[in-house]
């Protein structure tokens, strides 16, 4: 028998669907109906090295303070703008090279001394249709000593009555390195990048309660790709990667919470394979407050031209990068999210742990450099 | 030789990798999977919730992607745009 819905059950439905915030796959398409003004400071702080893992240089890593701005307004009744505006302000000290004395190693770091801001702009502008929608995206971001610039065009069609919605876009960023300089050491002034990003992927609705989503991205880096601070750095000049992210949402009606699972598998021509699952619990306590903790696994393998210590003279690519060891990682969090009528309020905090001993198979020697780091943020919405 | 025959290893996951990938989207685009119930509109009313979205804190879901491409090897999701580096 064909099911029917009054009028008005229509119209609730409608304006639940309209939600800000809100961009399930299968649903109405329209901008959203009010618009929202956000800021949200956080405090990220790398852990201190202890003394026995660092051979020269500071022991402090880095400390960073962030300010981000989100502005997201309807234009008209099919168009919408969002703008966020990050700034960053870093200070702290960084790995240069591991050396090897002994069966040891340890990091040779910078001075404590290095102090950098960020400033990042994007804005992305939406058309919506009756089956589906497409945005333009840009985006600025600039530091002392690196400039980018990316542009990217992405959107979705919905299918079978809605439930089903396809999605996919093409990216495209351009880098530009200027290493600040130091007496006594060479490092390379002017370097480039490019960076070409497609993405392609299906949503379903799976029933009344439940989504998910996959997709797979293809990331094809070409240029300057080694870490010019680095002593002994030297990377191949492309890189293709290949990612795919499925995500799935559940809602539980008895606990009136939300469940969150995120799962992604990655790989590229470095020989670098990762795992990242992610767990989330959006539990309602009442009308106005949410608790939300969460928990992160990763994995990921080593680089094929990963070594553990530097290797002075050694022709061709080598790297003794942490970001390129075998080592796994934990992140534990919980935020609070208050809502009112026109208001939202979050608080949340992020526990970062590193370690060779969480990597997925066994890994020989640990990296020193692995790094440990709390992330605090206060963050707060305004909806008009 | 490490390196070739590693190279070989990585040639090989990466193609079963392929086929999980491959197999998962056939499976996905298929309106006919048997996981798959036919929901009319009126009753999607907890999909709209805004615990239920992809990203329910967009500023936070921006700054962990920030971090997490800084500080780890991998990084790549279902999106086009954003850039910088911020690496040290």
């Amino acid at each position: 028998m064909k099911k029917t819905c009054s009028p008005s059950l229509q119209a609730l439905t409608a304006a639940a669907m309209a939600l800000p915030g809100f961009s399930a796959p299968a649903l109405a398409d329209a901008p959203p109906d009010r618009a929202e003004l956000g800021y949200r400071y956080s405090q990220y702080q790398e852990d201190r090295m202890p003394q026995s893992q660092v051979a020269t240089g500071s022991q402090e890593r880095y400390d960073i303070e962030v300010h981000q701005f989100r502005w997201l307004t309807p234009l008209g009744e099919a168009y919408s703008l969002a703008a966020t505006l990050d700034y960053e302000t870093m200070s702290g000290a960084s790995p240069m090279g591991v050396s090897q004395t002994g069966t040891t190693p340890a990091l040779v770091m910078s001075g404590a001394s290095i102090a950098d801001k960020r400033l990042d702009l994007n804005l992305k502008a939406s058309r919506y249709f009756a089956e589906g929608n497409a945005s333009v995206t840009g985006g600025v971001s600039q530091e002392d000593d690196y400039d980018a610039v990316n542009l990217g065009l992405e959107g979705e069609l919905h299918f079978n009555q809605k439930q089903t919605t396809v999605l996919g876009g093409v990216g495209f960023s351009s880098d530009s390195l200027s290493p600040t300089q130091a007496p006594g050491v060479t490092r390379p002034t002017e370097e480039d990048k490019t960076t070409l990003t497609g993405f392609a992927g299906v949503a379903q609705v799976l029933d009344r309660v439940s989504v998910i989503q996959t997709t797979v991205t293809l990331m094809l880096h070409e240029g300057y790709l080694s870490d010019p601070y680095r002593s002994y750095d030297v990377r191949p000049d492309s890189r293709t990667a290949l990612a795919w992210n499925t995500r799935y949402r559940r809602w539980l009606d008895a606990a009136e919470a939300a469940l969150h699972l995120d799962y992604r598998l990655y790989g590229d021509d470095w020989g670098i394979i990762s795992h990242t699952l992610g767990v989330e619990w959006h539990q309602n306590i009442d009308a106005h407050l949410r608790l939300v903790p969460s928990l992160r696994y990763y994995s990921q393998g080593q680089a094929d031209f990963y070594r553990g210590a530097d290797v002075p003279g050694l022709a061709g690519e080598q790297s003794s990068d942490y970001r390129l060891s075998p080592y796994g990682a934990l992140t534990f969090g919980l935020a609070a999210v208050a809502t009112g009528h026109n208001w939202r309020l979050r608080l949340s905090g992020e526990r970062y742990v590193s370690d060779a001993d969480l990597a997925l198979g066994g890994v020989g020697q640990e990296n020193p450099g692995l790094i440990n780091f709390t992330l605090v943020s206060l963050g707060m919405e305004y909806l008009y | 030789m490490r390196t070739r025959l590693q190279s070989v290893k990585n040639t090989r996951r990466w193609r079963s990798s392929g086929l999980v990938i491959l197999a998962t989207l056939l499976l996905s685009a298929c309106g006919d999977w048997a996981l798959i119930e036919q929901v009319p509109p009126w009753e999607r009313g907890q999909l709209a919730r805004p615990e239920m979205a992809w990203d329910p804190d967009p500023m936070q879901a921006a700054l962990r992607q920030h971090i997490y491409f800084s500080k780890e090897a991998t990084a790549g999701a279902a999106s086009a745009g954003g850039g910088g580096c911020g690496c040290n």
